[in-house]
């Protein structure tokens, strides 16, 4: 098990159902936050508005510096978690509510923890309760849940 | 009569047609965004590996759905009447004039492609009744509910998104 933030898909095999417990703990893992994230992120995402990359705009805003922006920590916080799981499963759905902001020059801390497994008709699920702190505080809480992909389409790849 | 009793709650429920995005998905767009969340899924960014998949090919993460739909910086989109346009427009007149995001939620049906054409809709879920009183100044809570569908009108995931616009608070600090 890679304990790096990025996993090397080809080298570890995907998690299989049977690995997974309820309140296994995933990796901690941290990303260290800088401007260059904060800034390529917002653009990543499509997102223009200025307190995201324009340190002046976000003081008039009341904020000390720029601040990433909430689409970039949904894709922070999704990848922490598919890394963790691999291409066997597919995010089915992703939920979080931001706290302190990530300005830069602070690390960000994500922990997880499987708060759920179970299946039905539509398969079978995992729930992951996320959070992430950073240097100032708690920076986001949250839930995604996974879908295992059907085994015929798991020996594809 | 409340702000909200006056001239918000008008809003509450309007929906707006559907949006098409200016791009389609594409291999390009895919790369910058993994290169900033690290995800090395080669699903995304290993087409042969990808053809060979259960996914057939090269498929966007769940979590740029939204990112798909943005408006372009220039040449400006003309966008249809939003109700959450006016909503805006009329928060800031009365002094709520900064914007800052608190919650985001998707679910996912399937993985855009890429050559999917995303469009969107967006209805106005939710405004507070009343301001609330938090560390950067009073706030109103604004909630959206946003609809993903693909090029065949068959939908790729929804998301509900709040976002408060705050009255900036002169002693209120951020962090």
């Amino acid at each position: 098990m890679s304990t790096e933030w990025m996993r090397d898909y080809l080298k570890y095999d995907s998690l299989s159902w049977d690995a997974i417990e309820q309140d296994d703990e995933l990796p901690t893992l941290v990303r260290e936050v800088d401007a260059t994230l904060v800034v390529v992120g917002a653009i990543a995402s499509r997102d223009m508005y200025p307190v995201h990359h324009d340190r002046e705009f976000a003081q008039r805003a009341g904020a000390p510096d720029v601040f990433m922006n909430i689409l970039t920590t949904n894709g922070l916080m999704a990848t922490y978690v598919t890394n963790w799981c691999g291409h066997g499963w597919d995010l089915a759905s992703n939920s979080l509510r931001l706290m302190v902001p990530n300005f830069p020059g602070t690390k960000m801390t994500a922990s997880g923890r499987v708060a759920r497994k179970w299946s039905d008709d539509g398969g079978r699920y995992v729930e992951i309760s996320f959070s992430a702190d950073n240097d100032r505080g708690p920076h986001c809480t949250g839930s995604a849940i996974i879908r295992e992909a059907a085994s015929e389409d798991r020996s594809a790849a | 009569m409340s702000l909200y009793q006056e001239q918000l709650a008008q809003f509450v429920g309007d929906e707006s047609p559907m949006i098409e995005s200016v791009d389609a998905v594409c291999p390009q767009m895919i790369r910058h965004w993994v290169e900033v969340m690290q995800d090395t899924n080669p699903a995304y960014t290993d087409p042969d590996w990808a053809a060979r998949s259960r996914h057939v090919g090269t498929v966007a993460p769940a979590s740029m759905l939204q990112a798909w739909t943005l408006s372009p910086l220039w040449p400006t989109k003309e966008l249809p009447a939003l109700p959450i346009a006016r909503l805006d427009e009329i928060l800031a007149e009365h002094g709520f004039t900064e914007v800052v995001a608190t919650n985001q939620s998707q679910e996912i049906v399937r993985l855009a492609r890429a050559g999917d054409v995303v469009s969107f809709n967006i209805r106005l879920a939710d405004v507070t009744e009343t301001p609330k009183k938090t560390r950067l100044g009073l706030a109103y809570f604004v909630t959206m509910e946003y609809c993903f569908v693909d090029q065949h009108g068959d939908l790729l995931g929804t998301q509900s998104f709040t976002y408060m616009r705050y009255k900036p608070d002169p002693e209120g600090t951020r962090a």
